[in-house]
């Protein structure tokens, strides 16, 4: 089993994850409440009790970036994990046997591959109605086709390594040839597509919301509340500003995190070993 | 050899930016005008099966009745050239205009009133757009240009149910009136694209004045965020039913913006099937909850008109000025009044609301946070033009919805006759025979002073009933760049291209 390696890019990556995640958490000691409306502070720019600025009915905009941020990621987080636990399964049996489940799988997928993924989920919201968990579940199946198409290659080359052939001789049993011996030898694509499913499913959810179908208020997601300020980007910039910025702050960290070794880079130094 | 592609690839990267600046100026010309609508026209094409209030309001340009609405709200002659009520007030005699032609250049004949006449009306078998017309007895032909409507009872109100797209002369010849459109107003329709534009063109075979503008593009404007960013980039040149946000965004040497009010009854409609709301202390509380001088603050900067029932300022004699303040906020009186029914401790509800309509979604927020303070927990519900059409208003599968209801015409039967209780577009499913019998008694009353005293009987019995949660008429804003002048507003909801011209 290989070690992840910790480059400097991952590790700045991690301090910017783990100050949003902060950021978000710090929302619960915000005493401002997101959704109370005040008529006296309706677009008022920042001030000592509201930095962020308050919006157009009064609430205070950083409470809600915390929040909506939140809601963002715990979509997200789900979403990825519905998306990976799936997706990998599929590829992994498509990988690993081959021949008639291959085929099978592999053409289901392809169909979902030539649908594009937003459309997928709007397909799905439409069907089930709008909502969280509803939103939630469209973004993780929308993931599932290009998870099983990367975790099917690696399992496709991993099947030729000589370490399978030889667990296969010993007649171990292949749940666990697929799950225990090869699964820790492909960590590397897997821990890169998670982050970048991760980035992915954060920005399709703030599209999602902008189209009005995911979140619904006075709850906000990062893409609802971006939405709901672009009108008033002339006359209140702010309230575009501070969530767009943390939205910013938060997928660069992610995406540093989820660089370092490019799979290339990695494969090739595979081979080498 | 590197250099010269590099240049090249230069000079091409150049050239794209600098020609992305061209606009097509043709677009500018005063020929052609484009505004700005929040929704679809997915609705028939024939007037007579036509749903939507937004899309009623632009095809008052393509369709007449015999009879139409000005815009200080008298009644004057359309395809009619006049009209005679005998002395008994149970005949009206038309005359047809002399020369009037629909848009496929025939001419309108005796025969087409009488087709339109009995279509709209229901005497050929389809259901009447208004049950008013059930009081329609006869009509006959009496010349090549003359025809009779004979009542049953007087109607007092009678004209001004005819002078509504609902009630448009189409011609018989046209056996597909829901997909081909024709009418005899000042513009004709062109094309339609879903989710895209309409497109009219001024009709020059019009008896009358007609427009000053040559190609009118309405274009589908469904994001509301979106709509200043348009009118300041120049893709919309007039936008109708604005919202106060979106007005501050925009440039005040560039627009004109007109302020009035929309002509709607906007409140929170109540299914009166959906358990708590059967109950009218419920629904007493939850008037009594809501401060709409404070939706007014949030939504609209404090524009914007109280009403109390479902009749609205601009419908003058109707409208009974003490009934908008029969729930003043009073957070105690609702409490008192929850505590009398099943719920004294609140309930769960849903508000369904059209995304597309910031007012309503901006309403619904605020009316959730006064809901919540007497327990009352409403979640509200963004769904598209489309699905409200259909599971709210048609399917009537809601708790509750935030939106506005037009008049069709200029007779308070327009607003009131939703909530009789056979009523096909009753989408509240109110019942209450003591409404019904006022409603009744209004639409049979001999003469306007009696059926205006009823109908302001039927309007108090909403208020006392606390039917809905009434809330605003809306105040509209309506933007229109400055190379064009002359909006009017209308006391009902139209928008009259004719009017609109383009600044020299």
């Amino acid at each position: 089993m290989k070690k992840i390696k910790i480059n400097n890019q991952k590790k700045v990556g991690l301090i910017i994850v783990a100050i949003m995640i902060a950021f978000v958490l710090f929302g619960f000691l915000n005493r401002n409440s997101f959704d109370a409306m005040n008529k006296d502070l309706i677009l008022k720019g920042s001030s000592f009790l509201h930095p962020f600025g308050c919006d157009e009915f009064g609430r205070d905009i950083l409470k809600r970036t915390q929040m909506g941020m939140g809601i963002s990621v715990v979509i997200s987080f789900f979403s990825v994990l519905i998306g990976t636990f799936f997706g990998t399964l599929i590829g992994a049996l498509c990988g690993y046997f081959g021949g008639i489940v291959d085929d099978f799988f592999t053409g289901i997928i392809n169909v979902l591959f030539a649908v594009p993924s937003l459309l997928l989920a709007l397909v799905f919201v439409s069907l089930f109605g709008s909502g969280m968990v509803q939103v939630t579940f469209a973004l993780g199946i929308a993931i599932i086709p290009s998870f099983a198409k990367m975790m099917r290659s690696e399992f496709r080359k991993q099947r030729e390594l000589e370490y399978v052939k030889m667990a296969k001789l010993l007649k171990v049993p292949t749940a666990r040839i697929i799950f225990v011996h090869i699964l820790p030898n492909v960590t590397e694509t897997f821990i890169n597509c998670i982050f970048i499913a991760f980035n992915n499913c954060i920005l399709a959810e703030a599209g999602l919301s902008f189209l009005g179908i995911g979140v619904q208020p006075p709850f906000a997601s990062l893409g609802t509340l971006l939405s709901d300020a672009g009108g008033y980007i002339r006359s209140a910039p702010y309230m575009v500003f501070f969530p767009a910025l943390s939205l910013v702050v938060l997928l660069f960290g992610i995406g540093l995190l989820s660089s370092g070794e490019s799979f290339h880079h990695a494969y090739s130094k595979r081979f080498k070993d | 050899m590197k250099k010269i592609k590099t240049l090249v690839l230069f000079c091409l990267l150049a050239l794209t930016t600098v020609l992305c600046a061209c606009t097509d100026d043709k677009a500018k010309n005063s020929d052609s005008i484009t505004i700005g609508i929040a929704q679809d026209i997915d609705d028939s094409l024939d007037p007579h099966k036509m749903v939507a209030a937004g899309t009623k309001e632009i095809f008052f340009n393509v369709f007449e009745g015999l009879v139409k609405p000005d815009s200080d709200g008298n009644i004057v002659p359309a395809v009619a050239e006049s009209v005679e009520v005998s002395e008994d007030k149970l005949c009206y005699t038309f005359k047809l205009r002399n020369g009037i032609k629909f848009h496929d250049g025939n001419a309108v004949t005796i025969e087409d009133l009488e087709y339109s006449i009995n279509k709209f009306a229901g005497r050929s078998g389809d259901e009447p757009v208004s049950s008013a017309f059930l009081n329609i007895s006869e009509v006959n032909v009496v010349s090549d240009d003359t025809i009779e409507i004979k009542l049953a009872s007087a109607d007092p109100a009678f004209l001004s149910y005819l002078a509504s797209v609902e009630s448009a002369i189409i011609p018989k010849s046209n056996t597909n009136p829901d997909g081909v459109c024709i009418g005899t107003g000042p513009y004709k329709y062109v094309s339609r694209s879903p989710l895209q534009n309409v497109v009219f063109e001024k009709f020059d075979g019009y008896w009358g004045e007609g427009g000053n503008i040559k190609n009118v593009t309405f274009k589908i404007c469904t994001n509301p965020d979106t709509i200043a960013m348009e009118l300041e980039g120049g893709t919309i040149d007039m936008c109708i039913h604005m919202t106060n946000g979106q007005k501050m965004q925009l440039d005040k040497e560039k627009f004109n913006v007109y302020e009035g009010t929309m002509n709607l009854v906007q409140a929170l409609y109540l299914n009166h099937d959906f358990e708590p709301f059967n109950d009218v202390n419920v629904r007493k509380a939850m008037n009594y909850a809501v401060d709409a001088k404070e939706v007014m603050d949030y939504v609209s900067n404090g524009s914007g008109a109280k009403i109390g029932t479902s009749i609205y300022p601009n419908f003058g004699k109707y409208f009974d000025e003490s009934l908008t303040s029969v729930y003043d906020a009073d957070i105690q009186k609702a409490k008192d009044c929850l505590s009398k029914s099943a719920y004294p401790d609140g309930f769960d509800m849903t508000i369904t609301v059209p995304s597309n309509y910031d007012q309503h979604v901006d309403t619904a927020l605020v009316l959730k946070n006064q809901l919540a303070l007497i327990g009352i927990n409403a979640e509200i519900v963004k769904v598209d033009w489309d699905t409200w059409i259909s599971d709210v208003y048609l399917g009537r599968n809601y708790d509750s919805t935030v939106i506005g209801v037009d008049a069709a015409n200029l007779s308070a039967n327009a607003l009131l006759s939703r909530f009789t209780s056979d009523a096909g577009d009753n989408f509240t499913n109110y019942d209450n025979p003591e409404y019904d019998a006022a409603f009744s008694k209004a639409i049979s009353a001999s003469d306007d002073e009696n059926a205006t005293k009823y109908y302001k009987e039927c309007a108090k019995i909403l208020n006392d009933d606390a039917a809905n949660v009434y809330i605003q008429d809306l105040p509209d804003f309506v933007a229109l760049n400055k190379n064009f002048e002359g909006y009017k507003f209308y006391p009902l909801y139209v928008l009259d291209l004719t009017n609109i011209k383009a600044v020299k």
